[in-house]
């Protein structure tokens, strides 16, 4: 099959999973109204569309500067500082907040505890030439801002922690039109830093030696992929909770369906994947009779598939 | 005239001496073996040669385009040998990888001088150590280089690879006018297929034939 036709066949899975998941829900389609749709079901689609969409690009940049094929935005400790921010929130002023009041607290100190981790990360990365040092210390990072994480919880009340529960947990639900069109908003430069990006990213597949060689700025490349990552996740985080898996999975996939690792090729498929997973993962956990939180039910998709991923590499 | 000449070249990292001074001045058209022990210099002195390190003392001229070829480039799965040739030509090509078309011609020129034809839509996880050095050496030339500087082209390459290679490198030296440096470890093949020895040992240096 020609790239082109299975690029169209990756569209039309997409435009099919995006029509199922609006069809599913609390209501049958007998009770659906106007308002259902409207205010439930598109943002709630819209949502899963676009988080797959943003952590699975940002996975694909992490995979191609770092060259390890199990590099995400998890592993760069962007989700975790995240969750220190989510925990602190909820400590100080979440439970004592309004419901919808306190979500948006969360979410804004979400943003800001990526942010925080992304600066980080972007500080140390310009004064490091290696890569693998680079990723160690985000992996550091990470443990650091879980163990934080652990502290603040350890002395929370129990209703500050279900509040940060319910947003570590993850969902797709719950996103209103501005929130939604803020992710919109970062998928949209995100995605047109990456592409911007695509000839540097297929060069560093190649390491940081013959990158040189070729004449480009290795650390501009890296720096631009850090910061798009870093932007896309902590959007999709603050909102949506901190999301395994789809990241990792998502850009093996689309090499997998394009047979090619040209990142002109894998960067639109990987997009296109990422959505498909975060929708597929967002219809299970919607059919499902007991309440199933996304950040599960993406990895019960997700893990069979790292699995399948690394046993056909021995 | 010729490409490459030194004189009491002096090579090193930050003021730190590694090797010379050299002196050498090598006619157009030659594949140079370079040689040495471990420490003695070859990387560091195909380095300055390409301009990525100062030399500490003393200066050389390398006339025209000058293009080093790393040593053990990993073969990524998911690129032909075309699109991986491709790939290194990143300052020539738009931001979709869009070649001008004489850009284009030379590329597939290289391709044609190296006989990678029927390999060029192979993926290049899926050829040999001694044909995806081969898909090294054309990213080179379609770099129209002058200066070609390969470090340890035959590391990890089985015999036959490695004379295929050696010899590639000279055929392509004779046959298109660059001037050819390669460092090796393997002597008696590399004397064998090469028009000129390097040899570097600490600060001491000559130039046979």
């Amino acid at each position: 099959m020609k790239s082109s036709q299975r690029t169209f066949i990756l569209i039309a899975v997409t435009l099919c999973l995006c029509g199922i998941d609006l069809l599913t829900g609390g209501v049958g389609l007998s009770g659906m109204d106007a308002g259902i749709f409207l205010k439930l079901r598109l943002p709630r689609m819209l949502t899963a569309l676009l988080s797959g969409a943003c952590l699975s690009l940002a996975g694909l940049q992490m995979q191609s500067v770092f060259r390890n094929p199990l590099a995400d935005p998890h592993i760069m400790g962007v989700s975790a500082g995240a969750g220190t921010g989510a925990a602190a929130a909820t400590l100080l002023i979440g439970a004592s907040l309004p419901a919808a009041l306190s979500g948006l607290t969360v979410a804004a100190a979400a943003f800001a505890g990526s942010l925080l981790t992304s600066i980080l990360v972007a500080t140390v990365a310009r004064n490091l030439r290696n890569a693998t040092t680079l990723l160690i210390f985000g992996v550091m990072l990470g443990f650091i801002f879980s163990a934080i994480t652990s502290i603040i919880e350890y002395s929370a009340s129990a209703e500050s922690l279900k509040v940060f529960y319910s947003w570590s947990a993850g969902s797709f639900s719950g996103c209103r039109p501005m929130e939604v069109s803020l992710m919109a908003a970062t998928l949209l430069v995100g995605a047109a830093m990456t592409l911007l990006n695509n000839k540097g990213l297929d060069i560093a597949l190649f390491g940081d030696e013959y990158a040189v060689l070729t004449g480009i700025n290795i650390k501009s490349v890296r720096n631009m992929a850090l910061i798009s990552s870093c932007l896309m996740t902590g959007a999709v985080t603050a909102f949506c909770g901190p999301l395994g898996f789809v990241g990792i999975v998502a850009p093996h996939l689309s090499r997998w369906i394009t047979g090619s690792s040209v990142h002109s090729k894998v960067i639109p498929a990987t997009m296109l994947c990422g959505a498909s997973l975060s929708l597929t993962a967002d219809f299970l956990s919607q059919i499902s009779p007991a309440p199933l939180p996304v950040g599960s039910t993406m990895a019960v998709i997700g893990i069979p598939i790292i699995m399948a991923i690394l046993f056909k590499k021995q | 005239m010729n490409m490459l000449k030194a004189n009491n070249l002096i090579i090193g990292y930050k003021g730190h001496e590694v090797a010379g001074p050299l002196s050498f001045d090598f006619p157009d058209g030659q594949s140079v073996m370079l040689c040495g022990s471990n420490g003695s210099g070859k990387s560091t002195l195909m380095r300055t040669l390409a301009g990525l390190t100062e030399p500490v003392q003393g200066d050389f001229m390398a006339g025209g385009e000058v293009v080093m070829v790393p040593t053990h480039i990993p073969k990524v799965k998911g690129f032909t040998v075309r699109e991986f040739i491709r790939t290194s030509l990143y300052t020539a090509s738009g931001s979709f990888r869009k070649l001008s078309p004489q850009a284009e011609s030379s590329l597939e020129d290289a391709i044609r001088t190296l006989g990678l034809e029927p390999l060029a839509d192979k993926d290049i996880s899926l050829i040999s150590d001694g044909e995806f050095q081969k898909a090294c050496i054309a990213t080179a030339l379609t770099r129209k280089a002058n200066v070609i500087l390969l470090d340890e082209p035959t590391a990890f390459l089985d015999v036959e690879n490695r004379i295929m290679v050696l010899l590639t490198l000279q055929e392509l030296a004779h046959g298109t006018g660059s001037t050819i440096i390669f460092s090796t470890h393997d002597i008696y093949d590399g004397a064998r297929f090469s028009d000129a020895t390097l040899q570097l040992s600490s600060c001491e240096s000559q130039s046979i034939k």
